[in-house]
């Protein structure tokens, strides 16, 4: 069936206007905006950052008191621990910041309004995890690097050295570590929930519920490989391993490399998910 | 010669549901109506137009090249949604200008485009306003101004004029005959068949996925105007407004819903009632005026049957 309903004649428009780079920058600029704009996210920004100036505080008097540096050292572990003390505020953050990015859009069809743009799925998910990178970077990386540097600056005879700057590429890796598999694991839930408050749920459960797990199954086997069951495990065992540290008893024997592996397996499950998940169109079948 | 939209004998399926089945046409410059009661596949049709679905069988192209998989032709579209979805923080001119920025405009073009879309659509005076706090006239307003704010060359709108009151429609499609005379292909879906009747006279009929008939509107209407169709409006005065309509001749029956309020009214020849109804919205506060549903689909039945 042809059915020609046009009279006029007209020029032939071939759309020839390629698409241009990095379209995901005003997605991801445009959500930060939005947060911004909330107190509740400011105010867990700010709360995020009291341990970090509490450790400040702690070098400052270290220095004062020379005689303190035996009952806290500022070496790997001080460095370590700081961030990994910053983990239940990069978990609250992440469900803040990022259990509706998906879920609203696509609850309500506002990922029509991104993708009748000249844009692609990946842009708008590249967008969608820029977004929740800055935003827990800003309670893992930011605070771990202003802690570095400002210690750095306060106590120069202890962290003064060349060697110590090795720290920045480890403060990097273990916040990427930290961060990037739970920005997947909170955009997934996010993109299946459908609801901003069940992804939440999700997340929570997904990250709690495989911490208990291992720790039920070590108790069961007294294994070292439990720990696998544990995202938070993983990432603590990975985190370990790049600064050089003793692991702690439940992953003593775990190698680092399978916890590495099991992270890195959640990222790429992750983005395949999200980008078979994300449509503008709902397929009811 | 070539046309802006082609459809080729272009099937939609859901699994076992058939959306729309093997609908061919070709769209060039003006305004096309879409007209076709809820479910009848007018959303999937647009959503196969603007590249949103891929097509089970046959194909469809947008400015040359197949509308799914080529975002790069959005340069060119503009899509305004039948989803009530906005970013509800952002004011208007924020929401607006922020999409713009997605198709690659700085911020000082997007903000000078976003303002004139936006006085396009006769939403200056809220234009700093949080859209979360519009009505739903204004809401559509707001999505219509992103649609057209780019500037495109093909213009998507689903069911554009709904919540509306009879000013704004009236403006608004004087702004979709503007663009269709301004050389823009504009597709426009509605179930209402006066509103299309202001904007233009070409239209697409479809019914159950299928393409029922094409061509002009006022042999389609004639067809129509055998069935009395029915009205429904929210005014403030709702009583003052029926004992001024209830002279006219075509009238078959009005009726004050107890639990709405709404006037309900049954009309012949619906132009006369619309006109009547415009010119009497200031005194009677019309707010809102649609025609229902279920009787548009008893004239689709009856298209149907023919």
């Amino acid at each position: 069936m042809s059915t020609q309903i046009y009279e006029q004649h007209y020029r032939r428009l071939d759309a020839s206007i390629p698409l241009r780079k990095q379209r995901w920058i005003p997605i991801a600029r445009e959500g930060l905006k939005a947060l911004i704009a909330l107190r509740a996210y400011l105010g867990l920004i700010a709360i995020a950052w009291l341990p970090t100036f509490g450790r400040l505080v702690q070098v400052y008097f270290i220095t004062r008191f020379p005689e303190a540096r035996r009952i806290v050292p500022i070496d790997d572990k001080f460095f370590f621990d700081s961030m990994a003390f910053q983990m239940p505020w990069m978990l609250l953050m992440a469900a803040f910041a990022g259990s509706g990015l998906i879920a609203n859009d696509m609850r309500t069809g506002g990922l029509l309004l991104y993708l009748s743009r000249p844009l692609i799925i990946g842009d708008y998910i590249l967008g969608k995890v820029s977004i929740l990178f800055a935003s827990l970077s800003m309670v893992t990386l930011v605070p771990g690097l202003v802690l570095f540097f400002g210690a750095r600056s306060l106590a120069p005879d202890i962290l003064g050295e060349w060697s110590h700057l090795m720290l920045i590429p480890k403060i990097v890796g273990f916040a990427l570590v930290t961060v990037l598999p739970t920005i997947g694991i909170v955009l997934v839930m996010s993109a299946l929930a459908r609801n901003a408050r069940f992804a939440g749920l999700g997340f929570f459960f997904v990250f709690v519920g495989s911490a208990v797990a291992q720790a039920i199954a070590w108790r069961a086997t007294r294994s070292s490989y439990a720990g696998l069951i544990s995202i938070q495990a993983c990432i603590r065992r990975v985190g370990e391993a790049i600064f050089g540290l003793k692991p702690s008893r439940m992953t003593a024997e775990l190698p680092p490399e399978l916890a590495f592996a099991v992270l890195a397996t959640i990222v790429v499950v992750s983005l395949y998910v999200l980008k078979t998940r994300v449509r503008a169109v709902e397929i009811v079948k | 010669m070539t046309a802006r939209v082609v459809f080729k004998n272009a099937s939609r399926w859901y699994g076992p549901v058939m959306a729309l089945n093997d609908v061919s046409f070709e769209l060039g410059p003006g305004v096309y109506g879409l007209l076709g009661p809820n479910g009848a596949g007018k959303s999937s049709l647009l959503k196969l137009a603007s590249g949103q679905l891929r097509p089970s069988q046959g194909s469809v192209e947008l400015l040359g090249r197949p509308a799914f998989g080529s975002p790069e032709v959005f340069h060119s579209v503009g899509l305004c949604s039948d989803t009530d979805a906005l970013f509800d923080d952002f004011t208007g001119l924020q929401f607006v200008s922020a999409l713009l920025s997605l198709n690659g405009f700085d911020r000082a073009q997007a903000h000078k485009l976003a303002t004139e879309a936006i006085e396009t659509v006769d939403l200056k005076d809220a234009m700093h306003r949080k859209v979360g706090a519009y009505s739903k006239g204004m809401r559509q307003r707001i999505k219509l101004a992103q649609a057209l704010a780019h500037q495109p060359e093909v213009l998507f709108l689903d069911e554009p004029l709904t919540g509306m009151d009879p000013q704004n429609r009236k403006r608004i499609s004087d702004l979709m005959k503007r663009l269709g005379d301004e050389g823009r292909t504009v597709l426009v879906s509605t179930h209402i068949l006066h509103e299309l009747e202001q904007v233009t006279r070409r239209v697409l009929l479809i019914h159950n996925g299928r393409v029922l008939a094409e061509g002009d509107l006022r042999e389609i209407r004639d067809l129509l105007d055998r069935h009395p169709r029915s009205v429904r409006i929210k005014a403030t005065n709702t009583r003052g407004l029926a004992r001024e309509l209830v002279t006219l001749p075509d009238l078959v029956s009005l009726n004050i819903e107890d639990a709405t309020g709404h006037l309900l009214a049954e009309i012949r020849k619906p132009e006369a009632f619309f006109t009547k109804v415009q010119e009497l919205s200031g005194a009677f506060g019309v707010e809102e005026m649609w025609v229902t549903d279920e009787n548009l689909e008893s004239v689709f039945s009856y298209l149907v049957s023919k």
